[in-house]
């Protein structure tokens, strides 16, 4: 596999193919975490970990595994892996288990985790799968985390906890409750179409210039 | 036939390859995980009654919300009030707190596992909600519109039942600590 491919793999999953503005998936954690910046990050880092697990072991054994039974040893897989992580976070980094403890078992239902195997790593050999999941991984971070800064500081003031609109800030309650994070979410998502669209549109007129 | 069982074979070597490393993983990490919790719960006895300097397990009818007691000692050895492990029934499910009792009053209150809204009743772990309990006691309520009185606790904003269910069980901490004295 050539280097040149393996990054392209990777940005794939962050801009062309972003999970959550392009491929729209991912939507349940997206909604329900996005309330808070850190909530956010480490929701996507801890994806990411286990989509980079799960690719790899199911690329290894995608020529061993029947078709017919595919979901259910994909979902074995990915299973294992957040109840792995799940104990090693409890055991020996107990903080952040803590702060992340409510949000890991929603990954065993986070679709990206099961599209990617379906789409991607039982198709790829595990290298460049293993690319994919860190830039699938790595796209749905970023998304969480401009969500749930906007969310954040429309809606109680703070990034990252610390406070940037001053203490006498009243905060937008809807922006915390479910509806702003629709609200938010889609309009992150116009936004980032109609960025990726006049890129698009740039290349394209700058390929048929040289053409030309 | 036989592409069943072949079938069923392989999606059996998977699980079973699935269940030893879930086997493996829960017994390296089990002793470490029950660790961090006594841990996790003699710093939680510690931090809502600070002037302990030991505890000593007080048996209890293990009635209502109170799942365990301690008797705090001081430095001399003498009794200085009870941390009492209390569960909540919160609005997204069990609320897991440490309270401490000194004199019929609250000495500090901790929250620990929870399942409440991030954002709304996940505040209920905030120090600006729990610091209200300090040095209170009696029967205490909670008002929508901010405390007016001392036996009155400001209730957090769009979290009224986690609110409720947290002064309630800091009421029953109470209660059982007063009749233990």
């Amino acid at each position: 596999m050539a280097k040149q491919d393996l990054k392209k793999i990777f940005l794939n999953g962050i801009v062309t193919e972003n999970p959550t503005f392009r491929l729209v998936l991912g939507m349940c954690p997206t909604l329900a975490i996005t309330t808070s910046v850190l909530n956010g990050l480490g929701m996507g880092l801890a994806t990411t970990f286990v989509l980079v697990c799960s690719n790899f072991v199911i690329s290894l054994i995608r020529n061993f595994v029947p078709s017919k039974v595919r979901i259910p040893a994909y979902i074995v897989v990915i299973a294992t892996f957040v109840t792995i992580v799940q104990l090693l976070l409890e055991a020996f980094l107990p903080s952040l288990s803590q702060s992340l403890g409510l949000f890991i078992p929603l990954i065993v239902v986070n679709c990206i985790i099961f599209a990617r195997a379906e789409s991607f790593a039982s198709k790829n050999p595990p290298l460049a799968s293993m690319a994919d999941g860190l830039g699938m991984g790595l796209g749905f971070t970023i998304s969480l985390s401009i969500i749930s800064a906007v969310r954040e500081l429309i809606g109680s003031g703070t990034l990252l906890g610390f406070p940037v609109l001053g203490s006498n800030y009243p905060g937008v309650l809807l922006f915390i409750l479910a509806p702003g994070g629709y609200i938010t979410l889609g309009l992150v998502m116009v936004a980032f179409n109609a960025v990726m669209k006049k890129i698009d549109g740039r290349r394209r007129a700058a390929a048929e210039g040289s053409v030309a | 036939m036989r592409e069943i069982a072949k079938v069923a074979f392989r999606l059996f070597l998977i699980m079973i390859l699935a269940g030893l490393c879930l086997g493996a993983t829960y017994t390296v990490t089990k002793d470490p995980i029950a660790q961090q919790e006594l841990l996790q719960q003699e710093a939680d006895r510690r931090a809502v009654l600070p002037e302990a300097a030991t505890f000593e397990e007080v048996a209890i009818e293990p009635t209502g919300a109170v799942t365990a007691c301690f008797r705090g000692l001081s430095e001399s050895g003498e009794p200085c009030g009870y941390a009492l492990s209390v569960t909540a029934s919160g609005f997204g499910g069990d609320i897991a707190m440490t309270v401490g009792v000194s004199d019929g009053v609250v000495t500090g209150v901790r929250i620990g596992t929870h399942s409440e809204t991030p954002g709304l009743g996940a505040k209920a772990a905030d120090d600006s909600f729990l610091s209200q309990f300090m040095g209170k006691g009696g029967d205490l309520t909670v008002n929508k519109n901010g405390a007016q009185n001392d036996s009155e606790i400001s209730a957090i904003t769009a979290a009224t039942i986690t609110s409720r269910a947290v002064t309630s069980a800091v009421n029953e901490a109470v209660a059982l600590a007063g009749s233990l004295e």
